[in-house]
């Protein structure tokens, strides 16, 4: 009787509601998007980066500071471009060094990469540029008199009405304004489109040396393959998505901020990889709404159970405690499936088993 | 191949050289929107070089400040709210603490974006001390020794680090949270019990450490390993682990860094140049002889000839007779433990904070890169070297871009030398 | 001497069968080749002629340095000091994936048959020159799509002869040993090489199987293929090889053809007599 009126307190619509928004919104976009790239990287090619946020960082810091500099024009294209280039910069860095030794090496590397790039991005010194710890709070090209946020959810815009900004589409708690549909829709375009690309690629021979490298790279070698020339260039193509993961985010935000790339952000992006199985095509499609899905519901449901007991306590925690739960149930969640499920939702059972022989 | 190692070790020159550059020389901007400011006064001197940190209300960082030579400091901030200030007090000169009923923290209240004044209420144990600046050999010196101090502890975080890997292949990423584990077990014990004598405290919180990483291994690693789980995949759960346990820490003990009571203030011992506060010949002597006590374990007993033999290789030192799990929980354990008692020593030094495992992962990485993944002797070694230049480097650098330091140290080394130094000439790639 | 050999086995039958005599035809000359592990002297040849056309067996007690050797003459190690040359090419400055290209191409003594891939997939990699191994053609289907046709029948037909057709779309992991064995050496005929070296292949098959491995390795020579190989069983390489080369500890200690090596006193005494029974046991 008392747990029906406990469920009673709840708000179901709430509860379900958030968490499938959170599951296709633009952040999950993002997210999906990292993890195509990293699926390139692990998946595939077997590469250990544990620095995917420093590609993100890369792509957003790379096309912000082209457009505020007014560099190419304040063209937004054009910035995406750089972000891309400015990523590629950073895994011919990392790479050259890094991926002629064992994996361990790499993991190592591209962690430490990814902080040096977030504490140098936000040092004072290079207030000019990157806005150091303020970062860039609005993305514009002030010679051009033009803004990010108003170019990409206004002028390009075809859901964007004069007469009614504040339209919103869709229904119930999936109603989203035209600006956040608007890049939804670019995001999983994005999505989508990337996915297709690495599939395509790895379907064809050049995929069939990737798979190698990842099986045995001795092997690939005894048999002419240059493997270090072609974990490089998986290295730098799963980068360049992983730039345009951050490119997504930033695009969505309007600004950005040295925090945005705090090293959670990759094993959040692992998590969503390993969730929805790595070697699969469309894993991290999968993986990114149901890592959002999860991740928000839970949040949701520990605050809506500490705020109905009558002490606003619930196992020791408190209403503060929600937003750090989030982080120890990721790491759960990633451990855990590591364990039980490494192959993850769409993952093929039979591989994981192989690699247990 | 040689073409590419040379056009990679260019490109590395000339990026290394273009951001220290970069750093060193361009001068801070004025700041825009809005900062926590001050100078730092003790009657009518001005105190330079203190160490300020500012949070957040969720506890992340929001900027550290060191005082410049007229005291002055200031962190800048972009949004409102409520702001922790803190001294570390171990930047503190000999002989300084605070007025009655004041501590080194100050709430902020940031109602707007814009400057802040924030004051500490200074008081000298000795009225009489004067602060003078001391001339430049003499900061250099005591640069240099707090880089021997934080590379011997960095040394004693590594070790344990590069033995796991030694003799299980993993690569642990939970490892540096020994350190925040061990300094806030020591925080914790000495608010149960304050009037135990600290080093009791500091054997107490290294204990915890070695139970701990006897619960990982027995609990966690051990199981998995004997599911046969490729060490990929355990680096991964090692990953996970290491969220758990720092957020785990976050909720247990809250987000404002904190501070032992001992040796909070200390008066400074002359040492031949050098006057540093007791406490650092303390941290340093202890260190270094349990550094040394880790090479005569190694070296002159049996369970140390057993990790050496199991770390060379397992199959064959199982089939000659060794314990190859009772050696791979040894190894937990001491590694574990000797991180712990870093850490607890860190926090005299630095403030005790639930992120202290983040800060110190990137140097524990390069340090045990540097000496060659999987030896006890490089871990040290290079734990050292690396503690001793990110911190040196501080004389010039910000602080916060030490890290800067470790990462083109990490990258040269895996171009030139990528077994280390103290390592094995292995074949790679 | 029998009738039915072809003219390189002739030739090299009559090789004078000394340490680092020269053959009449060699597909690779070895000079100063070494390496040390620590203070370890593990490889120190100081000359080396390979006949082209015949079968080569190197035999050396555990820890002779054989299979240093191989890593060596294919770069998965770094010699200390040494040249070689392969058909007249230089061959010492250059990587592993290069010597393999150049049609130098090796096995493994532990099989590294890539689990995850089905075995027509492991063939399949083994062609050399694939257009679609580019990343930019591998984008264009057209651009390789009858190359992959060829190289895919070019397997099948390899795989028919290696008795493997039934398993091609299995995964490669679910294969016996024997069976890895066998997939490594198809593989490395993928690549149609001029020399094939050949670690140790008989080790841990069952013996049921060693006598169609070894029909195997005699059909390599009789199309054309010079064969190098690593084989602790004695009797296998008295049946199969024209030409043996002993190594003790590094070093080339004899040559000869099977009834000169096998009646040479150092031979029997570094090898034979004293750590032959030791040896048995290893994998």
């Amino acid at each position: 009787m008392s747990n029906l009126q406990l469920l009673a307190g709840f708000d179901m619509s709430k509860l379900f509601g958030d968490s499938i928004r959170a599951g296709i919104n633009v952040q999950s976009a993002a997210f999906a998007l990292g993890a195509v790239g990293l699926n390139l990287h692990y998946g595939f090619t077997g590469l250990l980066n544990v620095g995917m946020v420093a590609f993100m960082a890369a792509g957003s810091y790379g096309m912000a500071i082209i457009f505020t500099q007014g560099l190419l024009g304040g063209s937004i294209l054009l910035g995406i471009l750089g972000g891309l280039v400015f990523a590629t910069i950073i895994a011919l860095l990392v790479g050259i060094p890094a991926l002629r030794l064992r994996s361990d090496y790499l993991a190592i590397t591209t962690i430490a990469i990814g902080e040096v790039m977030r504490i140098s991005f936000r040092s004072r010194r290079l207030l000019d540029i990157t806005g150091g710890p303020f970062g860039l709070p609005s993305i514009e090209d002030r010679s051009a008199d033009i803004s990010l946020a108003d170019r990409i959810g206004r002028d390009w815009n075809p859901l964007f009405n004069v007469d009614d900004p504040t339209r919103t589409f869709g229904f119930w708690k999936l109603a989203f304004d035209g600006k956040t549909l608007w890049l939804m829709i670019i995001g999983w375009t994005i999505v989508v489109l990337c996915s297709l690309l690495v599939w395509k690629l790895i379907q064809s021979p050049w995929g069939r040396v990737i798979k190698a490298i990842r099986e045995d790279e001795d092997a690939a070698r005894a048999l002419g393959k240059n493997v270090f020339s072609y974990k490089l260039q998986s290295l730098v193509i799963g980068g360049c998505i992983g730039a345009l993961a951050g490119i997504v985010r930033t695009l969505d935000s309007g600004f950005v901020e040295s925090n945005q790339f705090k090293p959670q952000t990759t094993f959040f992006i692992w998590t969503v990889l390993i969730l929805g199985g790595a070697a699969s095509k469309w894993g991290p499609v999968l993986g990114a709404f149901l890592f959002w899905f999860i991740l928000v519901f839970f949040e949701e449901l520990l605050r809506q159970i500490i705020s109905s007991s009558s002490d606003m306590v619930f196992l020791g925690l408190e209403a503060n405690d929600v937003g750090r739960m989030r982080l120890i149930i990721m790491g759960i969640m990633l451990a855990a499936l590591m364990v039980w499920r490494p192959q993850g939702i769409l993952g093929k059972k039979e591989e994981a088993l192989l690699d247990a022989r | 191949m040689a073409v590419v190692r040379a056009a990679g070790a260019t490109l590395l020159l000339v990026l290394a050289a273009s951001l220290l550059a970069v750093f060193a020389t361009a001068a801070p901007a004025e700041a825009q929107d809005g900062a926590l400011k001050g100078t730092l006064r003790l009657g009518r001197d001005v105190v330079p070089d203190v160490v300020i940190t500012a949070t957040d209300a969720s506890g992340s960082e929001v900027g550290t400040a060191t005082t410049d030579a007229d005291g002055k400091w200031e962190i800048p901030f972009s949004e409102t709210g409520t702001y922790q200030v803190t001294i570390d007090t171990s930047t503190l000169p000999e002989g300084v603490g605070f007025e009655e009923g004041r501590s080194e923290t100050v709430e902020i209240v940031a109602d707007e974006v814009r400057a802040k004044a924030v004051g500490f209420k200074l008081a000298s144990a000795d009225v009489s001390t004067t602060i003078e600046i001391d001339p430049l050999w003499q900061r250099l010196l005591s640069r240099a020794v707090d880089g021997i101090k934080v590379g011997l502890l960095i040394a004693l975080a590594s070790v344990g680090l590069s033995l796991i890997y030694g003799v299980t292949g993993l690569v642990n990423f939970a490892h540096s949270e020994m350190v925040a584990f061990g300094a806030l077990m020591a925080f914790a014990f000495e608010s149960l019990w304050g009037g135990l004598p600290f080093w009791i405290i500091i054997v107490l919180a290294a204990l915890a450490g070695g139970v701990l990483g006897f619960v990982l291994e027995g609990g966690i690693f051990r199981p998995l390993r004997k599911r046969k789980m490729n060490n990929i995949s355990l680096m991964i759960v090692s990953i996970g682990l290491a969220f758990v346990m720092r957020y785990t820490l976050l909720i247990l003990f809250g987000s404002d860094p904190k501070s032992y009571e001992h040796h909070r203030v200390q008066k400074a011992i002359d040492f031949g140049p050098f006057s540093l506060p007791g406490k650092d010949y303390w941290i340093m002597g202890v260190s270094l002889l349990m550094l040394i006590a880790v090479g005569l374990l190694l070296q002159r007993t049996k369970l140390g000839t057993a990790m050496r033999a199991v770390a060379d290789n397992p199959p064959l030192s199982q089939s000659s007779g060794i314990n190859v799990d009772r050696t791979i929980m040894a190894v937990w354990i001491a590694g574990s433990l000797l991180a712990s008692v870093g850490g607890a020593f860190l926090g005299l030094t630095q403030v005790v904070e639930w992120q202290m495992g983040e800060k110190v992962l990137l140097l524990i990485f390069a340090a045990v890169t540097l000496g060659g993944l999987g030896t006890a002797y490089g871990a040290m070694v290079g734990g050292l070297a690396i503690g001793f230049a990110s911190e040196f480097s501080t004389f010039w650098l910000d602080n916060d871009l030490k890290f800067l330091i470790a990462l083109i140290v990490l990258i040269f080394i895996l171009l030139y030398k990528p077994q280390g130094i103290l390592g094995v000439r292995e074949r790679f790639g | 001497m029998p009738a039915d050999l072809n003219a390189a086995q002739q030739a090299v039958r009559t090789a004078d069968p000394t340490p680092g005599s020269a053959k009449q035809d060699p597909i690779l000359i070895i000079d100063e080749v070494s390496r040390s592990f620590g203070g370890l002297q593990a490889v120190d040849v100081k000359r080396l002629e390979v006949q082209r056309g015949v079968i080569t067996a190197f035999i050396g007690p555990n820890g002779a340095g054989k299979t240093t050797f191989f890593n060596l003459l294919t770069r998965f190690d770094d010699p200390d000091t040494g040249k070689w040359q392969f058909n007249g090419e230089e061959l010492s400055g250059k990587l592993s994936h290069s010597i393999a290209q150049a049609g130098m191409v090796r096995t493994f003594q532990l099989t590294k048959s890539l689990g995850k891939m089905s075995v027509m997939d492991n063939m399949m990699l083994g062609a050399q020159d694939q257009k679609g191994e580019s990343l930019f053609s591998a984008l264009v289907k057209g651009s390789w799509k009858s190359q992959e046709r060829a190289v895919e029948a070019k397997a099948t037909e390899l795989l028919g002869r290696f008795n493997l057709s039934h398993m091609r779309d299995e995964y490669a992991a679910t294969l016996s040993g024997g069976q890895r064995k066998l997939l490594e050496m198809a593989r490395a005929l993928m690549s149609e090489p001029d020399l094939i070296l050949l670690d140790e292949p008989m080790a841990g098959v069952n013996p049921a199987l060693v006598q169609s491995l070894l029909v195997h390795v005699e059909a390599l020579r009789d199309e054309g293929v010079s064969v190098l190989f690593i084989e602790h069983d004695m009797d296998v390489i008295m049946g199969i090889s024209d030409w043996i080369v002993v190594l003790a500890e590094g070093r080339v200690i004899a040559e000869g053809t099977p009834e000169q090596v096998s009646q040479n006193n150092v031979v029997i005494d570094a090898y034979l007599g004293t750590s032959f029974a030791e040896d048995e046991g290893t994998p």
